[in-house]
């Protein structure tokens, strides 16, 4: 799952891209009190290579890269082995628009590779662009699940506010 | 590369110490001829005897300080681990007194009730501090007076002898191997390469360093937080009791008054050390040498003939230039 708040609940700021990456492989790469480092670096370079995570290396702290390359550490960072579902919860707040591009690619590369994709977002366009269905909540209720070529964004507005036409 | 890149400010103040106690220190006072005068060092303070009486007075501190170490990293703090190691103390003596005649089996059943006594403290302050949402300060502090108190009900109070044919309880405080290097130390080095070892090259030890740098994201990325909580605290307070077998067995008796403040000096090695007051930023090797500077500094204000009274000052300045350098280098 990737987080809303990337700072508050996806990343440990005070630590290195590397440590980021590597975490929720611990049982990848340290057996029995033995950390393979070899392992370690194949995991990280591999996240940092497939999503293009701009670093100068994986030492770097995460505090010090870009709304966009932190949040394809949390994105990145559960790709080692492929998850079915993944949940992205506002996958571009914060992320200028090259990045958020760049997000985009590595949604629709997931998808096709057999991922499915819960996207949790407030970006209306982001979320008929890249939907095959979309829910459409209000107040924690399901107004209406359609395909999203179904609606134009003006229907889709109408139905959140409520109002009749 | 990294670490060892962190730990050299701390290596050069140790040297910075040693050369500073024995070759003396300029100063400025006014004593009615001169303005400028060099206080001289301490001749005999590269002698073996008191290098190796060093590291023999930090080894208890710094003992304490490995497990207070693995607590500040994860965001928490144990303040009751000087009482702990008084009531360890108490409770494997009054055994050990109780025992009657020299029985061999008087010595394991009185360690094991102590340090079972410490296990239980630690379990009690892990689940408290992982199940509730007690802020870690308090539940220590109020396990600190409980345990103290306890250690204080032991023979009202009053300091209790130990047996002098407990002689390999003694040899536990007092020994020597080959006759030079005290048996602590060898204790104290054993207990660092163990903790070394857990932190930083386990799946555990990873585990305190993402619960200490972003506790939400540690859940979410699947830590066992209260397992991992709990045993933080009850390593710590293992090792306060095997800090107070040493204590015990050094001062020929159980003191349940010892070890008050302990815990600060167990907090003051581990902050100089590099342990990050805000969780997720610390090493082993800092902690140790953070004991090392600490114990110098005791050992060097001390034959230095300087007043208690400004040890303590100095101690404090110590500490609060050691936070102000860690604080600034991390902006």
């Amino acid at each position: 799952m990737v987080s809303e708040d990337r700072k508050k609940e996806g990343l440990y700021l005070g630590q290195t891209v590397g440590f980021n990456l590597a975490l929720p492989w611990l049982a990848e790469w340290i057996r029995w009190g033995w950390p393979h480092a070899a392992r370690r670096d194949r995991i990280v370079q591999r996240a940092i290579r497939e999503f293009g995570v701009k670093t100068t290396s994986a030492d770097q702290c995460v505090a010090n890269l870009s709304g966009g390359n932190q949040q394809k550490v949390t994105v990145g960072r559960w790709m080692e082995r492929r998850p079915r579902i993944l949940i992205l919860d506002e996958p571009t707040r914060g992320v200028d628009v090259g990045a958020r591009e760049e997000m985009f690619l590595i949604i629709s590369r997931l998808v096709e590779e057999g991922t499915a994709i819960l996207m949790i977002s407030s970006d209306l366009s982001e979320v008929l662009n890249m939907s095959h269905r979309v829910a459409i909540y209000r107040d924690n209720r399901i107004l209406q699940i359609a395909p999203s070529g179904q609606d134009s964004p003006e229907q889709v507005m109408a139905i959140l506010t409520g109002a009749r036409m | 590369m990294r670490t060892f890149r962190q730990l050299i400010p701390l290596l050069a103040a140790v040297l910075a110490l040693q050369l500073i106690f024995r070759f003396g220190l300029p100063y400025v006072w006014w004593d009615g001829q001169g303005l400028l005068h060099w206080w001289p060092g301490i001749s005999g303070f590269w002698e073996q005897g008191n290098q190796i009486d060093i590291v023999q007075q930090i080894s208890i501190n710094a003992i304490l300080a490995f497990g207070m170490t693995l607590t500040i990293l994860i965001g928490g703090i144990d303040l009751s681990v000087g009482a702990v190691l008084a009531l360890v103390g108490t409770i494997t003596v009054s055994i050990l007194a109780g025992g009657g005649a020299a029985n061999s089996g008087g010595l394991a059943v009185g360690l094991l009730a102590g340090l079972g006594a410490a296990i239980a403290l630690g379990l009690f302050n892990g689940l408290c501090a992982a199940k509730t949402r007690m802020p870690p300060f308090i539940i220590t502090l109020a396990t600190m007076l409980i345990a103290r108190g306890a250690a204080l009900r032991f023979n009202e109070g009053r300091p209790m002898h130990v047996p002098d044919q407990e002689t390999i309880f003694l040899q536990l405080g007092n020994g020597r191997l080959a006759g030079v290097i005290p048996v602590p130390v060898i204790i104290m080095l054993a207990i660092f390469l163990l903790a070394a070892f857990l932190l930083h090259r386990t799946r555990f030890g990873q585990h305190l360093y993402a619960m200490g740098g972003n506790r939400e994201a540690a859940r979410f990325t699947g830590i066992p937080l209260v397992r991992v909580e709990v045993l933080v605290y009850m390593i710590c307070s293992l090792l306060a009791g095997v800090a107070g077998l040493i204590n015990t067995s050094q001062l020929y008796s159980a003191e349940p008054a010892s070890g008050v403040g302990f815990e600060l000096n167990a907090i003051a090695a581990a902050v100089v050390g590099g342990t990050s007051f805000t969780g997720g930023k610390g090493t082993m090797v800092g902690t140790l040498i953070g004991a090392v500077i600490i114990g110098i500094l005791d050992k060097g204000l001390n034959q230095a003939g300087v007043h208690f009274s400004l040890q303590y000052v100095v101690k404090g300045l110590v500490i609060l230039g050691a936070v102000y350098v860690d604080v600034r280098r991390r902006k």
